[in-house]
C-alpha cells in the first residue's frame, strides 16, 4: 500500500511543528511503568548502547490536521493514536513495541498498527518489523503490523534525518 | 543490477560458531570516531569521512566497532579454507563487531595500501555472514539491505568501494567476516 497520492509528506514535514518530543532517553524513568520496565531490562541486559538511542516524536497537534482524517479514510480505521517519528543520523530506536496509550484498552476491539514511509529514501535508512526489513521504500509505502504490539526497530545510519508517521486505529 | 552477488554458502566447510567464540570475550582492536586515532595525515579519505559525518550532525556517541584478525584473535585457517574455496589470495581480513546500540556511519571502507593492492592483479572484496540471524543485524550498502542472512552467507561486491554501514538495533553482537582478495 501507498499514500502518496493522497496526502503530501513533504509538506507535512515542513509543516511539523517544534519541539518535538525526545523518546527513550530517560530510562531512569521507565520503571514507572511495568511494560517500559520490561523492554528497558531486555536492553540492559544486552549491554545496550543508551546513548545512540535517540528518537523525536511529534503529536498530532504538531501534525498538519488534514492527516488524521486522510488516513482514517485511506485506512478504513478510526483514529486512536497518531505520532510522527524522527530519527536523526547515528541514532536508533532499537527492538521495542508502542504501547503508552490507556485507551487502546477501552476500544471495542484491537485496534490496528500501521507505519509509513514519510521522507525520502536515504541511504542508511532502516525500519524493521519482526523479522521484515524495509528498505529502499517509496515516500508513502505503508507498513501493516501483524498486531499492534508488534516488535520492531528503526535506526539511521545515514547522513539525513528519518521521518515515519505511525497510526493506530480499529 | 546487484553491486553485491551471492557466491555460496560456507557453514558446510567452517564453524562459525566456534570463531565467534573464540573471539567474542577478546577486547579486539576498537574502532570509534576519535580523530586523534585516525592516520589522518597519511590518508586524507579517513578526514573527509569524519567531516561528512560531522556535517550530517551525526550522533558519535553511537559509533563503534571491534575488528578482530586471523593469527591474532581467530584461527588463520579459516581464511585457508576460504581461499581454496573461492580460489582467491588474501589481501587483508577483519573480522567486524557491533555491539547491541551501537553502528557504523555511512562509509567506504579506505586503506593506506591501496596503491599496492592494484599491483597485486584482480582484486576482489567479499563479506561473510557469521552468525545466526538475529533480530535488528543490519547491514546497508547503497541500495541493498541485508538481514537475516543465513550464517555462512558470502557475497561479493562489485567494488571494494562501494559505500556501506552497519548498526544493531537488536539483542546480541553481530559480526560480519569482510575479505580484500585479489586473483
Amino acid at each position: 500500500m501507498n499514500c502518496s497520492n493522497i496526502i503530501d509528506w513533504k509538506h507535512v514535514i515542513d509543516t511539523l511543528k517544534d519541539p518535538a518530543v525526545p523518546a527513550y532517553i530517560k530510562p531512569e524513568e521507565w520503571s514507572m511503568k511495568k511494560d517500559y520496565n520490561e523492554i528497558h531490562k531486555l536492553w540492559m541486559d544486552a549491554n545496550m548502547n543508551i546513548a545512540g538511542v535517540r528518537v523525536f516524536n511529534y503529536e498530532p497537534f504538531q501534525i498538519d490536521d488534514n492527516v488524521v482524517p486522510a488516513m482514517e479514510k485511506f485506512l478504513g480505521l478510526t483514529h486512536v493514536e497518531s505520532w510522527i517519528s524522527r530519527i536523526d543520523p547515528g541514532c536508533m530506536a532499537p527492538y521495542h513495541w508502542d504501547f503508552d496509550n490507556p485507551a487502546i484498552a477501552t476500544l471495542p476491539r484491537e485496534p490496528k498498527r500501521y507505519s509509513v514511509h514519510i521522507s525520502e529514501f536515504s541511504f542508511g535508512h532502516v525500519f524493521i518489523v519482526d523479522n521484515r526489513i524495509c528498505y529502499n521504500f517509496q515516500v508513502g509505502d505503508i507498513v501493516e503490523f501483524s498486531n499492534f504490539r508488534e516488535w520492531h526497530a528503526g535506526a539511521n545510519m545515514g547522513l539525513v534525518p528519518k521521518y515515519m508517521y505511525h497510526f493506530i486505529g480499529y | 543490477m546487484s553491486k553485491v552477488k551471492f557466491v555460496g554458502n560456507s557453514a558446510d566447510i567452517i564453524d562459525w560458531n566456534k570463531v565467534v567464540a573464540e573471539v567474542i570475550d577478546k577486547p579486539g582492536k576498537l574502532v570509534t570516531a576519535d580523530r586523534s586515532k585516525w592516520k589522518m595525515d597519511s590518508n586524507p579519505v579517513y578526514g573527509e569521512l569524519v567531516d561528512l559525518w560531522e556535517r550530517a550532525n551525526f550522533n558519535f556517541d553511537s559509533i563503534k566497532w571491534i575488528n578482530y584478525y586471523p593469527g591474532q584473535d581467530f584461527d588463520s585457517e579459516v581464511i585457508v579454507k576460504l581461499e581454496n574455496l573461492l580460489k582467491v589470495k588474501t589481501i587483508k581480513v577483519w573480522l567486524a563487531r557491533i555491539d547491541p546500540g551501537w553502528c557504523t556511519p555511512w562509509h567506504w571502507d579506505t586503506d593506506d595500501n591501496e596503491e599496492e593492492w592494484n599491483k597485486l592483479g584482480n582484486t576482489r572484496r567479499f563479506m561473510i555472514f557469521i552468525d545466526p540471524p538475529a533480530v535488528g543485524h543490519i547491514l546497508a550498502m547503497e541500495e541493498q539491505c541485508f538481514y537475516n542472512e543465513a550464517i555462512g552467507n558470502m557475497y561479493e561486491w562489485s567494488d571494494y568501494k562501494l559505500w556501506h554501514a552497519g548498526t544493531n538495533v537488536g539483542l546480541t553482537p553481530k559480526f560480519i567476516l569482510h575479505w580484500m582478495t585479489y586473483d
